[in-house]
């Protein structure tokens, strides 16, 4: 990757695509003492739509930040369709931002504000191509009754479409979108994120996007960066993350309700010993080589009521009997329940194992006593660091 | 007395109103409110009536027996006298001069020192934000010798620039206009910066517009202490046709007597460009006063 290869990339002329839009190598960065960033690496290509997942204060706000020129990494390198752009001014990176709180000039109205960017460009565009781009930028986010308005007088919703309008604008080499939808409620989130979703396939350009919403992040991503702690936790289509989380953080923090987590000992021919005194063969002999503590992890999906089964489904299940419903979630169409797994085999004095299972609303008095089986395909296992064992 | 518990409900708006008696306020209560409100008024206005009855008085039939509140005829000695006798034109244009200058020069470069502290990041920024804070703690009285020294150094004793210069080091302004800029979303300057604005258009275009009701504020206030300042053109200007309204007023004061009726004509006339200004930008005055009482 030499440096005049890379400025002959960056000309317009020369054919897209040849460099990835984005590119992160070992990126890190420290506010003070404290390690917001630590080795993430990541690449995106034109086109593409990637959402970096993580808690509040995981450091993927920051990422952008990092990539828009706002902050400056402390090692690693950011390339923008190959260039080197560490030290690069903001301007002259060509990437634009959608901030979480829209941040548009509310003494601007919505042209005023979609054309601002224009105005910065050398050399100016005349009158006539700033009102024509921006008429045709304010048609893709559906804006163009409000073209005379004042910020103020638009809804969250629409004020979200102008701050879009301003980043496509400038047509740039990816956008960069920090939460633009929490501010709005669910309704509109519901329909922002699909017209987001609809505007990325229009106009083709990498996307990174940052929520702390698994949800959106499942519904509108093509791959899924899952961060905690400054660190890169996985990278995947969002069907990997879910059906192969790599470690217990991933598998926690993906999916509504979160994953059952349960203490117990494996063996190295594949029986799981629950504190419970009971014994499963799990079916899946050398994930470890001895027996030791594990973690084994089960969706609320996939555990269920014996009586819910249907027979297309009979594989071999691990059954137990006589769990206590303790608490219930009703959410319409399905019905969580928290049971509690009796003790089996005289360990009377066992710690209570609590879990979390969907099924069909019903009747299910608290204090009722239900049969309910795992489906042992969908079983994880970590070992005590939290690593995924499969 | 009976209570409603609807009674809050029904004030507030959310329930149309209904004649209940607990709502009522007594005729007492009523009257005594306009007794006291009148008061507050008369004490307000009386002074500034005085004041003008004086001023077209002439001086001797000040303190006669019983006092005349509304003089008649009219006289306008006292003004005229201020045009004739005393420089009041001088003074009054001197005043209006200095205060227009430092008000225009200090927004200047209080607005270019705040956005340079809000959004930019430099070495030494903390030790210059410490040093400013220094800088407006001292006293400034404690000042007037060294500044008398350096001005008289510079050959400016006796000149405007004396009396424009020295406000202008003054950081204060700095810190209310800093404030204004805080306030500001700090992405408006990142995605501006983002979209390719130079500094300069971000200050003009986006900043200055944003803070307009902190700048009017701030230009107020700089003008009126400029204008009402009397201890420093008392100890920088000399001859009387270079001074300042405030300290032409007091030197309208003789040594053994006192005409009051030409020093009510000077301030009255003093208060008039003041009074101006602060009808014309009040919608600003209230404006600021009220940011961040009401939600938006």
């Amino acid at each position: 990757m030499t440096d005049s290869a890379n400025k002959t990339a960056a000309k317009p002329a020369a054919k897209p695509a040849a460099k990835p839009a984005l590119e992160l190598c070992h990126i890190a960065k420290n506010y003070g003492a404290h390690a917001v960033i630590r080795d993430f690496s990541l690449e995106v290509a034109d086109g593409e739509f990637i959402v970096l997942l993580g808690p509040s204060g995981c450091g993927k706000s920051t990422i952008l930040r990092l990539i828009a020129g706002i902050d400056i990494p402390d090692q690693g390198e950011i390339f923008i369709r190959g260039n080197l752009v560490n030290y690069t001014r903001p301007a002259a990176r060509d990437v634009a931002m959608v901030f979480q709180n829209y941040a548009l000039y509310p003494h601007f109205t919505v042209a005023e504000n979609i054309g601002f960017p224009l105005t910065n460009e050398k050399p100016k565009p005349s009158k006539s191509e700033r009102d024509s781009r921006i008429a045709a930028a304010a048609k893709l986010v559906d804006l163009t009754e409000k073209l005379d308005r004042k910020p103020q007088q638009l809804s969250g919703g629409q004020r979200q479409r102008v701050a879009l309008a301003r980043a496509i604008i400038r047509n740039p080499v990816a956008f960069l979108m920090d939460e633009p939808l929490s501010n709005l409620d669910a309704l509109l989130r519901g329909e922002m994120r699909r017209a987001l979703i609809d505007i990325h396939r229009r106009v083709g350009k990498a996307t990174l996007y940052v929520t702390h919403d698994q949800f959106e992040a499942m519904s509108m991503a093509d791959r899924i960066v899952v961060l905690n702690e400054g660190i890169c936790q996985q990278i995947g289509t969002p069907a990997e993350i879910f059906a192969h989380p790599v470690n217990k953080f991933v598998a926690g923090f993906v999916g509504t309700p979160p994953m059952n987590f349960v203490s117990a000992r494996l063996d190295a021919k594949g029986f799981l010993s629950l504190p419970n005194g009971t014994k499963w063969d799990t079916g899946r002999p050398g994930l470890i080589s001895q027996d030791q503590e594990i973690i084994f992890g089960i969706r609320p999906t996939d555990v269920f009521l014996t009586q819910d089964m249907r027979n297309d489904q009979d594989q071999v299940s691990l059954i137990t009997t006589d769990s206590e419903v303790t608490g219930l979630d009703y959410a319409g169409s399905d019905l969580y329940l928290d049971v509690v797994l009796p003790a089996s085999g005289g360990n009377a004095t066992s710690p209570p194992i609590g879990l979390r299972l969907r099924t069909q609303p019903g009747n299910f008095p608290l204090g009722s006593r239900h049969t309910i089986q795992f489906n042992p395909q969908k079983l994880h296992f970590f070992n005590h660091e939290g690593k995924s064992l499969l | 007395m009976t209570y409603s518990h609807n009674s809050r409900r029904v004030l507030f708006g959310i329930l149309p109103r209904r004649p209940t008696k607990s709502l009522q306020i007594p005729i007492y209560a009523v009257v005594l409110s306009y007794v006291l409100l009148g008061l507050a008024a008369i004490s307000a206005i009386v002074p500034f009536f005085y004041v003008l009855s004086t001023s077209l008085k002439e001086t001797r039939s000040l303190f006669s027996y019983p006092p005349q509140w509304l003089p008649w005829p009219l006289f306008y000695g006292n003004y005229q006298l201020l045009f004739t006798e005393h420089p009041m034109a001088h003074w009054l244009f001197n005043s209006i001069l200095v205060a227009v200058a430092v008000t225009g020069l200090k927004l200047v470069i209080d607005a270019l020192a705040a956005y340079a502290l809000v959004t930019m990041e430099f070495h030494g920024k903390q030790v210059l934000m410490v040093v400013l804070l220094l800088a407006v703690a001292i006293p400034t009285a404690s000042l007037l010798i060294p500044l008398f020294i350096l001005v008289r150094g510079m050959g400016l004793l006796d000149h405007s620039l004396a009396l424009i210069l020295p406000p202008l080091a003054n950081p204060l302004g700095v810190f209310m206009l800093r404030a204004s800029m805080s306030s500001l979303p700090h992405e408006i300057f990142h995605a501006a910066r983002l979209e390719g604005a130079s500094e300069g258009k971000i200050f003009t275009r986006l900043v200055l517009p944003l803070i307009k009701p902190g700048l009017v504020v701030h230009a107020i206030y700089i003008f009126m202490t400029q204008y009402t300042s009397l201890l420093w053109p008392l100890v920088a200007i000399r001859r009387s046709e270079n001074q300042v309204i405030t300290a032409g007023i007091a030197s309208l004061k003789g040594n053994f007597v006192v005409d009051w009726g030409l020093i009510s004509a000077a301030s009255l006339l003093a208060a008039i460009p003041i009074t101006v200004i602060f009808i014309l930008l009040q919608r600003y005055f209230m404006a600021e006063s009220l940011a961040g009482a009401l939600k938006e």
